[in-house]
């Protein structure tokens, strides 16, 4: 085999191989990171998480953790919101559309009107999924939340809901009657975390 | 073929049926045995259809039972004898659950009482004096202990009720989770479920007479 052969097979091998060095680096840096689209009106909005600029990505990667992201746009109200990744979460979708509040942002908003629309839908889409995921794994979540004169029952649950924790705020000789009410619609409060908040119990140490 | 052969074939084959019926009769039987960490403990085993009672064994003793549903209830005095639903599909050991009865528990109940009061009290004593003890049970054999405090109020005001569950463990009893308006099963795994339902019902008739005597 001549030099100049050689010296071909060596370039194509190596062109070759750092794409696929490349890919399989980003596939290991992807390893515990959840795929997070990043959806947004205006599209060339500022997008930052943790103070880390992402404008105008359409996904980044993120590992578990609490995160801050802000959107912001001139003429328009800066969204800021907290968005936890949990180790089990894949793929995330997190929506912003920060309301205008110029004239200028006002009449874009009126001519993109169907791309809202568009993102609302997908929202809700989500929303809705999220909803009965939610329900499947909590059939009490159906009913929540109760809202009585002398007490209320509401619920918060973990990142992933894998975790529900009934929350109760009732007013002074009405607790016992937030658990009744409970009872009353076929639930067992064994069965759940009951906090009941606005209220320091005698027995805490 | 002749009369003779006709009857041999005819007897051949009614032989061979009743012994395919015997074989898958005898084969539907299945041995059951009942343990338990009780000593002399006897079962009575039921119809589950009817409650006619089918024998009475004792542990360790097995007994053929056809495929199908049963029960058992534990027949020695001083214990619970409800009767538990059993299904029989192949050869099994139960685990009898003994517990004591309701009879037996009150009884036992007297003798602890005041040992658990002085538990209780020990680590909160703000109760003698802001809470009636109500629906005192024990559970099992004796060795649980569940209770409701019940907030000493005014007029026709409601109280606070908080639950109570207290074990008994190597002779010591010890308070098992912090009083509360609700016990959690998910946070008090080394409790028995049943004891923790138990205690989370409502406040029964007998225990808001004492808040309210007549």
């Amino acid at each position: 085999m001549n030099k100049n052969l050689k010296l071909a097979i060596a370039a194509a091998a190596l062109i070759t191989a750092i794409p696929i060095a490349i890919w399989i680096w980003t596939l290991i840096s992807w390893q515990g990171t959840a795929k997070v689209e990043l959806i947004v009106l205006p599209v060339d909005a500022k997008v930052t998480v943790n103070d880390e600029d992402f404008s105008n990505k359409k996904s980044i990667r993120l590992k578990p953790g609490d995160y801050t992201f802000t959107v912001s746009k001139d003429g328009f109200e800066t969204d800021t919101q907290k968005l936890k990744i949990n180790n089990s979460d894949k793929n995330v979708e997190f929506f912003s559309t920060p309301i205008p509040v110029s004239n200028e942002a006002l009449l874009w908003a009126e001519e993109n009107l169907n791309s809202y629309h568009k993102l609302e839908g997908r929202a809700g889409k989500a929303s809705a999924e999220k909803g009965r995921e939610l329900i499947e794994k909590h059939p009490i979540v159906s009913i929540l939340p109760i809202q009585e004169a002398v007490f209320s029952i509401g619920y918060k649950t973990s990142g992933d809901n894998e975790s529900l924790t009934l929350t109760v705020h009732a007013e002074e000789g009405y607790r016992e009657s937030a658990l009744q009410k409970i009872r009353d619609q076929g639930y067992d409060p064994s069965d759940y975390k009951i906090v009941f908040e606005d209220y320091r119990s005698p027995f805490n140490e | 073929m002749n009369k003779r052969s006709i009857a041999l074939v005819t007897i051949g084959v009614l032989v061979a049926s009743a012994a395919i019926f015997g074989i898958l009769e005898f084969a539907s039987y299945k041995s059951i045995t009942f343990e338990s960490s009780e000593q002399n403990v006897s079962v009575k085993i039921s119809n589950s259809t009817n409650g006619d009672e089918i024998k009475t064994v004792s542990l360790d003793e097995p007994v053929k039972l056809k495929e199908g549903s049963y029960m058992y209830s534990v027949t020695n005095e001083g214990f619970d004898n409800s009767s538990v639903s059993f299904n029989v599909s192949k050869d099994a050991t139960i685990t009898v659950k003994t517990s004591y009865s309701t009879e037996k528990l009150h009884s036992l109940l007297e003798e602890v009482r005041t040992s658990i009061h002085e538990v209780i009290l020990g680590e909160y004593p703000f109760v003698n004096k802001d809470y009636i003890f109500g629906d005192e049970s024990l559970h099992n054999k004796g060795e649980w202990y569940s209770a409701k405090l019940i907030q000493r109020v005014s007029g026709g005001n409601q109280p606070d009720i908080y639950r109570v569950i207290v074990h008994k463990e190597n002779k010591v009893w010890t308070i098992s989770t912090q009083p509360a308006l609700s016990i959690s099963i998910e946070s008090n795994k080394s409790i028995p479920e049943d004891i923790i339902r138990q205690v989370n019902k409502p406040l029964s008739n007998s225990g808001y007479d004492l808040l309210y005597p007549l």
